[in-house]
């Protein structure tokens, strides 16, 4: 399953650079976990893209400039496209410092100078919005890509399809990302796709289409290569990455309907482990990961550490802060019931 | 190293306990941070408990098939490096319920009276004005209760030689605008046998049976005076003072009434004394009727005449206390009476209203019983309390 | 000042908006070559470009979504949905995306957006297609609400949505499409605020949209025996109730008008803050006139009775101000 490639030498920055991104991502999510069992995250819907980090295959080719909305397991490609592991765990334990000031957490998590316009709980609901990112890319002449990753369970969804053959009929340079991971939440894709060819899906809307092999990096980032640059050239395309979800849906769970041989055949499709075969630097991974899970260490504590947000920031960011907040019920309690009027 | 007690986390959203399942690490072996410790079975589904800092397994605390609650010990472990405890589950915050401070003073809002809805209904139903009572409610208000216990109490304090029934139909007048009326016998009179031989000690008498609770005060000739004097005793609690024809204001007063009064013993004597008032025609039964009454206890009421007028001359002054009321004052009086000298007004305070009505004698709530209901508690515009 | 009508104004408050701001692009479906549904965007197409009057094939969830995605990116697009009933259809859109986005992430990011879409009666569409739905907007925080009830505020009303850093539902009415009428030099009312469209000391009446004609018509009715101040609630989010309050507070006596199904209504919660804020004031309950708890029905008889008209909201003034009840109160 994986492409013949050469041993790492210095030459192969990039490669080495793929297999950090990669390590980085693991241990973060890794803390995400300790993070809920430790009672610091802000509630229980964590997501946990292990077994998923492939996906950096295809972010490599992201520049400034450009755009994605992701599902909720999207925390590995947000740090991919360059976020502070510490301000994303602050998000996640709801904190102020969050990227998101204690708002959104880690559902929706967003950065718009990172590109990140916003992570979804709804299963679709960020898809269409890389389309009209295309729009604005178009209409303003830049050569701006707009990503919408999401998982097999978005391909279920209707609106999807409508973005496809917007994008489509528009020429608009916006890929699709699809991170089959097999699972739905606890159904498995064979149950709820009546045919799993997803690439065919894209290419029967008039999308460029190609699937890559999960638990390889480098394939995902070949295949990723001529999307993403088909889409900037005005050529919509689609990416199905095959990879495995290491955990249950949330959190460390576990999945009682995956046979335990499945898991452990499902566990083997590991993109770090493909790496490190293919880079055999021992030493020098052993040290990436080294620094990766004391960064993501030092991080998780900074995050925990950090205060909840005041409560008056409540009300602040429903509306633009040119116009009035809302008012507090108290305000208005105090109004009819106070004794002096 | 340290000793550490593990306890059960939250392990998903609705968790508040979970069944062991499986124990992965057992006692004197060691584990790393990562590793899977315990299985256990939540309402939703089976998680796995892993270790959060490497450590050496001591002791199990539970085993497989007990049921744990959230928080609850698990393991006795050592373990390297901080220890990391889970939050505190928070306690929520406080309910703090502040007991209600007095109501303020009531306010009218504009000219509007306020009451609730329900107060307004209670008043329909009831036949009476909103104007009588005060409110309790909120900022207020007039509520529902406060109409049903019945309207602001007014005090009566007659004339000498007159009794609590001389106010006629007064009272169901003010009854009618939601007011409660309570005529009082001055010592000695009507009803009442105790005499008092002198102003301050009827004042002190009439003050053990005053209402409880804010009173408007209302009195006629001495019992003008009396009520002036009692208002400044009872302070904040006197809302008004409605003085018709009072003594106490100057020196002049008719001796012709009162020795016609105390040496009545005829109907024909009495009927003339009583003609001084100009009260309006009397029938002959009528007199017959109230000279036994007049009789009884006579010379009590006597000496109380003598005590506050002697021979022509008033010897009380209600001017000191009207000047120091502590609420409102309205005095009416006849401009043809001839038991006082209706000019006796020019000593009061310049706050004092005054009502003149022409050609009416000693008893101008008598002559005018509408407006004397009407001048009664009547609802001042009230400056804001601080 | 020229008569136009309420169409018309709402064409000319796009081009004009078009032409002052090059990032303001319109979509929906039939708004280019057919030039919309009732004749809106005629003409625009020609005048702007395909690249910014984009005919989106039948997808509503995905064209708002498109939409959301083009103002958190820069622009300002005025998507339409061919009728407002076509809202539950993108309220994930709407209510989960467009209206939450700028909280969820913390301020970051904005939608400046409007989705104008219309509703009501009269035209016998039955019951997908003619319903009131406004009060699922105001429901929902981060929106904001402007319901055009003049041909001035058509022009003037949709101008300020599209001018605002937030989503904006436009709900129009389909039965004042046609409506003559005259934009004004200026707004009738800043951004916000409601217009006082007729003075009188008797009874208050808050209304907006296509009732506000009809509640107009019945104050001439009334007058001069009642007189009745007439609220236009243009704006329902943001909504300063201010001057309803202190209308109600001269008055005592308050009646709030709308088509749209009584119960959860506008109109409903306008009552409320009636009761909460002039309770001291009122001579009788805050009343709501609305359209009854029923889908419109196809018939044109049923549909007429479906909902409160000039005559009815005349008799229902009558009987609260006088106590005079209407021959049908038995």
């Amino acid at each position: 399953m994986t492409s013949a490639t050469p041993p790492v030498t210095l030459a192969n920055d990039a490669r080495l650079a793929r297999y950090r991104t990669m390590k980085r991502i693991r241990s973060f999510e890794e803390r995400v976990g300790e993070m809920f069992l430790k009672g610091e995250s802000a509630g229980s819907m964590l997501h946990l893209s292990i077994g998923e980090e492939a996906v950096v295959g295809l972010t490599d080719h992201m520049t400034e400039g450009d755009t994605f909305t992701t599902h909720h397991r999207g925390h590995g490609i947000f740090l991919a496209r360059g976020a502070d592991p510490m301000r994303m765990l602050a998000e996640i334990g709801g904190r102020e410092a969050g990227y998101c000031r204690g708002k959104g957490g880690s559902m929706h998590i967003a950065d718009r100078g990172l590109g990140h316009l916003g992570a979804n709980a709804i299963v679709g609901g960020g898809i269409p919005h890389v389309v009209g990112a295309g729009i604005t890319a178009r209409n303003t002449g830049t050569r701006s890509v707009s990503v919408a990753f999401f998982g097999d369970g978005g391909m279920g969804q209707g609106i999807l399809y409508e973005a496809m053959n917007m994008a489509a009929l528009w020429k608009l340079p916006v890929v699709f990302c699809c991170i089959n991971n097999q699972y739905g939440m606890g159904t498995r894709v064979d149950r709820s796709a009546g045919r799993q060819d997803f690439p065919s899906r894209a290419e029967a809307f008039g999308l460029q289409a190609a699937r890559a092999d999960g638990a390889d990096v480098e394939a995902v980032h070949t295949a990723a290569a001529a999307i993403v640059e088909g889409a900037r050239d005005g050529r919509p395309g689609f990416l199905e990455i095959d990879a495995y979800r290491f955990h249950g849906h949330a959190r460390m769970d576990k999945s009682p309907y995956r046979t335990p041989e499945e898991e452990e055949e499902g566990r083997r499709r590991d993109p770090l482990a493909t790496a490190r075969a293919v880079l055999a630097d021992d030493t020098l991974l052993n040290t990436i990961d080294a620094e990766a899970e004391a960064e993501m260490d030092k991080a998780m504590i900074a995050a925990i550490a950090a205060p909840a947000p005041a409560a008056d920031t409540m009300f602040q960011d429903v509306y633009d802060p040119s116009t009035p907040a809302p008012r507090a019920q108290r305000a208005r309690l105090t109004e009819v019931l106070g004794e002096r009027a | 190293m340290g000793r550490v007690t593990l306890t059960l986390p939250r392990l998903g959203e609705t968790m508040e306990e979970a069944k062991v399942t499986e124990w992965f690490v057992a006692p004197g072996a060691s584990f790393a941070r990562g590793d899977v410790l315990l299985e256990v079975e939540t309402d939703k589904t089976v998680v796995e408990v892993p270790a959060l800092a490497a450590g050496t397994m001591v002791q199990h605390l539970v085993a497989p098939g007990d049921t744990v609650s959230l928080d609850a010990p698990i393991a006795e472990v050592e373990q390297e490096g901080e220890v990391q405890t889970p939050a505190e589950h928070g306690t929520p915050e406080p309910v703090v319920v502040r007991a209600p401070t007095q109501p303020p003073a009531p306010r009218a809002i504009g000219d509007r009276i306020a009451a609730s809805p329900a107060a307004r209904a209670e008043a329909r139903r009831r036949g009476v004005a909103l104007t009588g009572f005060t409110g309790t409610g909120r900022r207020g208000r007039i509520t529902s209760d406060d109409v049903s216990g019945g309207g602001e109490t007014v005090v009566l304090l007659h004339g000498l030689f007159d009794d609590k029934t001389g106010w006629r139909g007064l009272p169901q007048r003010l009854a009618k605008r939601g007011l409660t009326a309570v005529a009082l016998d001055l010592p000695g009179h009507g009803d009442d046998t105790a005499a008092a031989d002198s102003f301050d000690q009827a004042v002190e008498m009439l003050a053990d049976h005053l209402p409880a609770g804010p009173l408007h005060l209302v009195g006629h000739s001495l019992g003008a005076a009396l009520a002036a004097r009692l208002a400044t005793r009872i302070g904040a609690r006197a809302l008004s003072l409605t003085l018709f024809a009072p003594t106490g204001l100057g020196t002049a007063i008719s001796t012709d009434f009162l020795t016609g009064m105390a040496q009545a013993d005829t109907q024909a004597t009495l009927k003339a004394a009583l003609g001084l008032l100009d009260g309006g025609p009397m029938s002959d039964v009528a007199i017959a009727q109230q000279l036994p009454r007049h009789l009884s206890g006579l010379p009590a009421r006597t000496r109380l005449a003598q005590a506050v007028a002697n021979g022509g001359t008033q010897t009380i002054d209600a001017t000191t206390d009207i000047a120091a009321a502590p609420c409102p004052v309205t005095v009416v009086f006849g401009t043809a009476d001839r038991i006082l000298d209706w000019r006796d007004i020019a000593h009061l305070p310049a706050e004092t209203r005054i009502h003149l009505i022409p050609n009416a004698g000693h008893l101008p709530h008598l002559v005018r019983p509408d407006l004397a209901a009407a001048l009664i508690a009547h609802r001042h515009d009230m400056a804001e309390t601080a | 000042m020229t008569q136009t009508t309420y169409r018309d104004a709402l064409r000319l408050a796009l081009s004009d908006a078009m032409e002052a701001d090059e990032s303001v692009i319109l979509m929906g479906e039939e708004v280019g070559l057919y030039g919309g549904a009732y004749g809106v965007t005629k003409g625009l197409l020609e005048r702007f470009g395909a690249n910014r009057v984009i005919d989106t094939p039948i997808s509503e969830p995905g064209l708002v979504g498109a939409a959301i995605g083009a103002a958190m990116t820069g622009l300002r697009p005025v998507a339409e949905i061919m009728y407002v009933d076509f809202a539950g259809m993108v309220m994930d859109q709407l209510g989960n995306q467009a209206a939450k986005s700028r909280y969820m992430f913390g301020g970051q990011i904005g939608v400046p957006m409007v989705l104008r879409t219309q509703g009501g009666t009269g035209r016998s569409a039955a019951a997908q297609h003619s319903q009131s739905l406004e009060a699922w907007m105001m429901h929902t925080p981060g929106l904001r609400l402007a319901m055009p009830g003049t041909v001035s505020d058509a022009y003037h009303l949709l101008r300020d949505a599209m001018r605002q850093p937030d989503p904006v539902v436009f709900i129009e009415h389909k039965g004042l499409y046609t409506m003559k009428g005259e934009i004004s030099t200026t707004p009738d009312a800043p951004w916000g605020q409601p217009a006082i469209r007729r003075r009188g000391g008797n009874l208050t009446i808050a209304t907006y949209s296509r009732m506000l004609q009809e509640t107009l018509t019945a104050a001439e009715a009334l007058a001069p025996s009642i007189e009745t101040e007439i609220i236009d609630l243009r704006c329902l989010n943001p909504l300063d109730d201010g001057p309803l309050m202190d209308s109600v507070r001269r008055t005592g006596r308050c009646m709030i008008v709308t088509e749209a199904v009584t119960t959860g209504s506008v109109a409903s919660e306008i009552a409320a803050r009636v009761t909460e804020q002039c309770f001291d004031w009122l001579e009788e309950p805050p009343l709501r006139l609305g359209g009854e708890d029923i889908p419109i029905p196809v018939s044109p008889t049923l549909e007429r009775a479906a909902i409160p008209d000039a005559v009815l909201i005349e008799q229902v003034a009558r009987w609260l101000v006088t106590r005079e009840a209407p021959s049908w109160a038995a």
